[in-house]
């Protein structure tokens, strides 16, 4: 019992709880808890932490049993908590929330190891993410994951800087070409060390590998020409 | 002592010349007396002064009386009382009148008597009218005074009486233009306190419209779609595949309106990230759209009403380039002034007759919520030119 996988998964509705944990059990090898509401599921987390501490919990984001008295009245401040309590253990969340602003804010405040949805979910993807989050890995639903990928465009149209970048990059053999050819609104220019760093933050944001797949990627989706 | 006198002042010489003579007449040295006397009377009569000449000339009778040298006193008597005549010196005249009747005998004397007694009654009788005028002129002065006191005090308090009255127009004026200030003052108080009334209900509404709204689309995704997915599981796990398919499509439907219901508190996630989420779930190759100047506009500031309203606006009007006029790209242009926010959104779709009354419930809809914020709606449209709605909204809701 002791090398086996510890997993809370908190929703509010029986029916999501014992579908997961069906699937879970299909998988098997995974000691399973469940509980319908935040404050427990924390309560449960610290009790715990030093005998048998979970290595996953699963959480859904809106939980209608909330009331007046509940402390944590969601998924998004149930991770809160646990992130400021600093407790060891890592989270994925299972959800009907496609809405990209939701989504997002999860995602880049919170900083999930898995997103899900309930709606597409199987055995295998469940199994797939829990392999990829015991790795350290992040793992979003391949809706979450377009949603996600196309707001990082959408965002990036929206940034002249990130722009200038993207169109000077190809006409450049080094980056350290690109200083004081990149300015701000007002005219300033960037220096390269805020060039290196915005680059970065491209690349993630698109999933590139290096700079010449980000100018690729960049002009397939459209951001540039 | 007298002597000296006679070069100083001829009048006093002559008066203390004539008093010690007098005295000596008086003492019975008449010899002397008559020396001083005429004397007095020649220095009177070398200056021409009548009013001396009558006493002279009354002193000489008297003396010339009492040496009973009558005809010499009448002489003197009479030149006395002519000059008292010419002078005008009743009383001096009487004097006479009374020596000549003593001294001139028989019936001339008594004439002179009478002559007197008349006199003296006249004078008696002028002396009384005199004094009945003086008494009436004194009576009247002091009417007259106290009249002018009366007057005068009626002047002052009729002055006051003006004055007070004058101060009170001003006071009047005065307060009558403090009251119209007052009252425009209040007046534009109460106007701009009931347009800031009626801004704030109506951000109101539209706040509790919107959480009604996300109790709706929260009972919509959690129950409604919970419920159907259960059908759909259960369907599944049937195998009545064709009815699963056409509940799939039907919870996909429901979904969609949910999260067109929702949206996000503007409180917990920017206007900018909202809009670029909103803009995300949009985003196709085919059909961009391009958002300029969005930070141009300090969005913290802006009420919660007009964002969310700006919001929907937005979505709505992105849906119809999308749908409607298959546009395949949308720009939208933000502005901050002063007072309002304006935004264009223009598409390079195919337009459409902004004058036909086809033009839906969709522009409606969207007029309605942004007159709803004080703002102003225009849309302008031709044919295969593409669509650009413009809109005003101001900021403090005047």
């Amino acid at each position: 019992m002791a090398d086996k996988t510890r997993i809370l998964i908190a929703d509010d509705h029986q029916l999501t709880l014992n579908g997961i944990r069906c699937y879970l059990k299909e998988l098997g090898g995974f000691d399973v808890v469940t509980i319908n509401n935040c404050d427990a599921a924390l309560e449960l987390i610290k009790s715990n932490e030093n005998s048998t501490p979970f290595q996953i919990l699963f959480t859904d984001l809106s939980f209608d049993n909330a009331t007046q008295q509940t402390n944590l009245k969601g998924g998004e401040e149930l991770i809160k908590a646990i992130r400021k309590d600093k407790i060891d253990i890592k989270i994925g969340v299972i959800t009907g929330h496609t809405e990209t602003n939701r989504v997002y804010n999860v995602i880049s405040n919170l900083n999930p190891n898995a997103y899900l949805l309930k709606s597409k979910c199987d055995a295998t993807e469940i199994g797939f993410a829990v392999q990829k989050i015991l790795h350290n890995e992040y793992y979003y639903t391949h809706e979450i994951h377009q949603k996600i990928l196309r707001r990082n465009i959408v965002q990036i149209q929206m940034d002249e800087v990130a722009l200038q970048i993207l169109n000077e990059l190809p006409k450049h053999v080094k980056i350290a070409n690109l200083e004081g050819i990149i300015s701000k609104n007002d005219g300033i220019k960037i220096k390269l060390r805020s060039i290196e760093t915005k680059l970065a933050n491209l690349r993630t944001d698109l999933n590139a590998i290096n700079n010449i797949d980000l100018i690729l990627k960049a002009k397939e989706l459209g951001i540039i020409d | 002592m007298v002597a000296d006198l006679k070069v100083e002042n001829a009048y006093r010489y002559e008066s203390a010349l004539e008093g010690l003579s007098y005295g000596r007449f008086m003492q019975g040295d008449k010899k002397l007396a008559l020396k001083g006397y005429l004397e007095v009377l020649k220095s009177r009569q070398s200056r021409g002064y009548k009013r001396g000449l009558i006493f002279s000339y009354a002193l000489l009778g008297e003396l010339h009386a009492s040496n009973n040298e009558t005809k010499k006193a009448i002489f003197f008597i009479k030149k006395s009382l002519q000059t008292a005549k010419e002078l005008l010196t009743p009383t001096k005249k009487l004097e006479n009148l009374l020596l000549l009747s003593k001294l001139v005998r028989g019936e001339k004397g008594r004439k002179y008597l009478e002559e007197r007694t008349q006199l003296n009654d006249s004078l008696h009788k002028r002396e009384r009218i005199l004094k009945n005028k003086f008494t009436k002129v004194r009576y009247e002065t002091e009417k007259k005074d106290k009249e002018n006191i009366s007057l005068k005090l009626e002047n002052t308090r009729n002055q006051l009486a003006l004055e007070t009255e004058r101060q009170h127009k001003i006071i009047g004026f005065l307060s009558a233009g403090a009251s119209i200030l007052f009252l425009g003052f209040g007046a534009s108080i109460v106007t701009n306190r009931r347009k800031k009334l009626i801004f704030e209900a109506k951000m109101k509404q539209i706040e509790v419209r919107e959480k009604e709204r996300q109790r709706i689309a929260k009972s919509l995704h959690d129950e409604v779609a919970g419920d159907i997915r259960m059908l759909h599981l259960e369907l599944t796990k049937r195998k009545q595949l064709e009815e699963a398919k056409k509940l799939a499509i039907i919870k996909g439907t429901v979904r969609n309106l949910s999260h067109q219901l929702s949206s996000e508190s503007f409180e917990k996630v920017s206007f900018k990230n909202q809009i670029i989420s909103l803009i995300s779930d949009f985003f196709e190759i085919d059909f961009k759209i391009k958002v300029q100047e969005i930070d141009t506009v300090i969005w913290k500031d802006i009420n919660n009403s007009i964002k969310r309203t700006l919001f929907l606006v937005i979505r709505e009007s992105i849906q119809n380039s999308k749908i409607h006029a298959e546009a395949s790209a949308v720009i939208l242009n933000f502005k901050q002034t002063k007072k309002a926010i304006t935004l264009t959104i223009s598409d390079n779709g195919k337009g459409f007759n902004t004058a036909s009354k086809k033009a839906g419930i969709g522009l409606k809809n969207m007029q309605e919520r942004i007159e709803e914020v004080n703002g102003t709606f225009s849309i302008e449209s031709t044919s295969d030119k593409g669509t650009s709605i413009y809109i005003e909204i101001s900021t403090n809701g005047r």
